[in-house]
């Protein structure tokens, strides 16, 4: 028992002066250091930042002038009142000029910080540019939650890598890059994109007036013009980190000279027609990777990228890059519909291959093949993607290789891995029993693997998990002399929810031999008797983390009383309305991550998180797809619901009961 | 009785407070502190910076958020930060402007990075859409610029305004 009430008073504390001046509020400004202050500034819009703080007092004013060394450009928030995701819900003619209004929005702002930052003679580092009222908050789709969790989302990882890699980072979620995992990002109104040549000099001067320092540039869905492109003339000695994510118009004419740029992020414009001309091709292309002679880690997503284009990042071997991330695929269904052939996609496969071949220093690989793309390969009959190459010679220097895409299983990974021999990190998704049996021979050939995450997506989950665990045991346990131990393994969408699980019960009793305790993870389906059980047996042996998968449903909907089908059918309706939107802000867990996610948000958290097992995301791609028949299963009540049904579908676990009527004769039907 | 262990803190007031030795670990300073000292007894830490008033809402805050961690709260501010919290830290913050300060000093003094942050979000949230002379008149603070600074912030604004 602890006691938190004071126990001794040894000293009345009397009322002197600060006590006074704590009444008035003087006190304030002897008592909170720069450095405090600096903090709760931050907190506020960055309009705000530069405009309402600069004029409180001197010392304010100093701190901005000295401290902030960031800075963004956006919208401003207030004039589309505050919430960028709600304009798109509605419909109203004004807001929906407002979206037009960008240009005359930002300008004014961006001349107003090149006055400042040049007269105060302010140090700017990091320079954030986003063009867009929407989607800026991607946080909401991958939010932030476990924080303890040994197995941060991909997502978190990029976050997190990212803000240690700017110096004095001011963190902003409207102009961070977006570290989607999928390559249709939506563009769907890119006519309020950005665009620079509406006051090119406007861009060109804030540029300049920071060139001294600047080491970060990041461009988020803007159209940038020539002139802006070539104020990288003056910062192509010390820039850093750049970050091009849906910009479009982005052309350097060499990029030899960026001999300090250590990352790269790349996400290709994609807006381009499919019958576009091959010279309008706005890409990588434009990076001949090989001229970046410092440049350890590369983000590259393509999109709309064909053979030939994958043939022009790199002409000759790499031994720069460390690690690198690369996201393949097409945007529209459409697109490869009409484009994307039989032939393309081996041609740009073959293309992938010999690309990813060329970086003979790479020690963190992570491919991500877009869902559409995904599908394209997954469609062959043979496995052509990863069999037939003939130019991926080993890769011993590969120590991680994160794999999404289901793809991979169809096209034997088990042979391809075969090029990555020394790997430590492996992670990946089966989806079916025989995805398990090649992920058995795979992990047989690697012998010195020690980190494993796999997460299960599968409609069999039970019967998955623990033939999973059978299979991981008999690799680990039985694999041969010189095999490295497990420390660590996470299993996502982990489904064995019987009371006895001795299976892994097994695998947690050989883990539980090492000197230094293994790191075991795992977001199970349901939190059963079993796991926990395991969590106390285990407790000193292993360090087990259960991230619970159990319906979490906001306290709102605690109290839902059932419909009273005796009202009038105005008052039904209405009430189901409001138990449909109450639904639809409700919140579920993602067994994936174990993040807390809106269960309007859990298709878009899967594509974002998750890579592109979520073709919904896109509404347009699912309108062309035709996904009225593709089911998703609901993380509550293991149902498997079609897509467009699954954030108001009738969850057993809620007890909620959204039931089909009204019936024929009232003539009317629910939307 | 209970085995948990103990530490007991001291303010600046001469008030003491007996608190779980891992619930006080989220101070980052008492964390450096007890791995420095004997385990073996219930040791004494002064906290000469931290009134009792502040101190025994540090211990309220760590009692709570050690078994359940804090959200991280997005920068910058979306809304309200009544918008963006648990009904806990709301209830928590339900205190006066100089009790809310002393907070913040404390959580920095003693390097509870949560606390800070969240104490400084609610400041940041009371300054949110007020013009400086109403942040000046809210805390207290004097306008001291000179009248050269005067027409220089004059200028810039002005440069805003045409533009």
């Amino acid at each position: 028992m602890f006691n938190s009430s004071p126990i001794t008073r040894t000293t009345i504390h009397e009322e002197n002066d600060e006590d006074e001046q704590q009444r008035s509020g003087g006190w304030f400004h002897s008592r909170v250091p720069p450095e405090v202050l600096y903090s709760i500034i931050s907190y506020l819009d960055f309009r705000s930042i530069m405009m309402i703080i600069p004029r409180v007092c001197s010392s304010w004013r100093e701190i901005i002038i000295q401290q902030i060394n960031t800075l963004h450009i956006y919208p401003n928030i207030d004039l589309y009142g505050g919430d960028f995701d709600h304009l798109f819900s509605s419909e109203k003619e004004e807001q929906y000029q407002k979206h037009m209004m960008i240009e005359k929005d930002i300008i004014p702002f961006v001349k107003y910080l090149h006055k400042f930052v040049e007269s105060n003679r302010m140090k700017i580092f990091n320079l954030f540019i986003y063009g867009s009222i929407q989607e800026a908050n991607l946080d909401r789709y991958a939010p932030s939650r476990p924080r303890n969790t040994h197995f941060p989302s991909l997502h978190q990882q990029r976050k997190k890598e990212f803000s240690q890699r700017v110096v004095n980072y001011l963190p902003n979620y409207f102009t961070e890059p977006t570290f989607s995992m999928e390559t249709s990002y939506p563009t769907n109104c890119s006519f309020i994109k950005l665009d620079f040549n509406f006051d090119s000099n406007a861009f060109c001067n804030l540029f300049k007036a920071c060139k001294d320092n600047l080491q970060t540039v990041v461009l988020k869905t803007c159209k940038v013009d020539q002139p802006f492109c070539q104020c990288f003339d003056w910062v192509k000695d010390k820039l850093e980190n750049l970050v091009l994510d849906n910009v479009t118009g982005f052309l350097l004419t060499n990029t030899s000279e960026f001999e300090n740029l250590k990352y790269l992020y790349h996400d290709t414009e994609y807006s381009i027609a499919s019958n576009v001309l091959e010279s309008m091709y706005i890409g990588p292309k434009f990076f001949e990777l090989n001229n970046l002679s410092n440049c350890k880690k590369l983000s590259l997503h393509l999109n709309y990228t064909k053979a030939a284009q994958l043939n022009q990042l790199s002409s000759t071997s790499n031994n720069i890059v460390e690690e690198l991330e690369v996201t393949l695929g097409t945007v529209q269904y459409s697109y490869w519909e009409e484009s994307l052939s039989i032939f393309d996609t081996v041609e740009m496969t073959k293309a992938f291959l010999e690309l990813l071949a060329k970086f003979k220093c790479v020690k963190k690989l992570s491919i991500n093949l877009d869902g559409v793309f995904d599908f394209a390969l997954m469609r062959h009959s043979s496995p052509i993607f990863l069999t037939s190459d003939p130019n991926l010679k080993e890769l011993p220097n590969v120590l991680e290789l994160k794999l999404e895409g289901r793809s991979f299983f169809t096209n034997r990974i088990d042979r391809w891995i075969t090029h990555f021999p020394n790997i430590k990190l492996f992670s990946c998704h089966v989806d079916n029993e025989n995805d398990i049996d090649l992920l058995q021979n795979s992990l047989y050939s690697l012998k010195t693997l020690e980190e494993l995450d796999l997460s299960i997506r599968s409609f069999s989950y039970g019967e998955l998990s623990s033939k999973l665990i059978e299979t991981l045991l008999f690799v680990f346990k039985e694999g041969g002399a010189g095999r490295s131990f497990l420390k660590s393994l996470c299993i996502r969408g982990y489904g064995d929810c019987r009371e006895q699980n001795p299976e892994l019960d097994k695998l947690l009793e050989f883990m539980s031999g090492y000197a230094k305790p293994a790191k075991v993870c795992l977001v199970p389906r349901k939190h059963t008797p079993a796991l926990q059980s395991m969590q106390s047996k285990y407790a000193n042996k292993v360090d087990l983390q259960v991230l619970e998968s159990q319906v979490l449903m906001d306290k709102s909907l605690e109290n839902v009383k059932p419909i009273d089908y005796s009202q009038s059918i105005d008052e039904i309706l209405e009430q189901r309305r409001d138990l449909s939107n109450r639904l639809k802000t409700s919140s579920i867990i993602c067994l994936y991550c174990g993040c807390l996610v809106q269960r309007c948000d859990y298709s878009k958290h899967n594509q974002i998180c998750h890579s592109g097992n979520e073709l919904e995301y896109d509404l347009k791609v699912a309108k062309q797809v035709d996904l009225s028949e593709y089911e998703t299963h609901c993380p509550s009540c293991h149902k498997d619901i079609k897509r467009r049904d699954f954030s108001t579908h009738e969850c057993t676990e809620t007890r909620i009961k959204l039931p089909v009527i009204p019936t024929s004769s009232t003539k009317f039907h629910y939307q | 009785m209970s085995e948990t262990k103990q530490v007991e803190l001291t303010s600046k007031d001469k008030v003491s407070f007996k608190v779980d030795r891992d619930v006080i670990l989220m101070s980052g300073l008492v964390k450096d502190m007890l791995e420095e000292g004997d385990e073996d007894e219930t040791p004494i830490i002064p906290i000469p910076n931290v009134d009792s008033k502040p101190l025994q809402k540090v211990i309220e805050y760590c009692q709570y958020h050690h078994k359940e961690p804090a959200q991280e709260i997005e920068k910058p501010l979306k809304g309200k930060i009544e918008d963006v919290i648990c009904d806990w830290d709301k209830k928590f913050l339900e205190i006066d402007q100089s009790l809310l300060i002393e907070l913040i000093m404390a959580a920095n003094y003693l390097n509870i990075k949560d606390l800070l942050d969240l104490t400084c979000a609610k400041v940041a949230s009371m300054i949110k859409g007020k013009s400086p002379e109403q942040i000046r008149e809210m805390f207290g603070i004097e306008n001291d610029f000179t009248p050269e600074e005067e027409a220089k912030i004059r200028e810039e604004n002005k440069w805003c305004e045409e533009a």
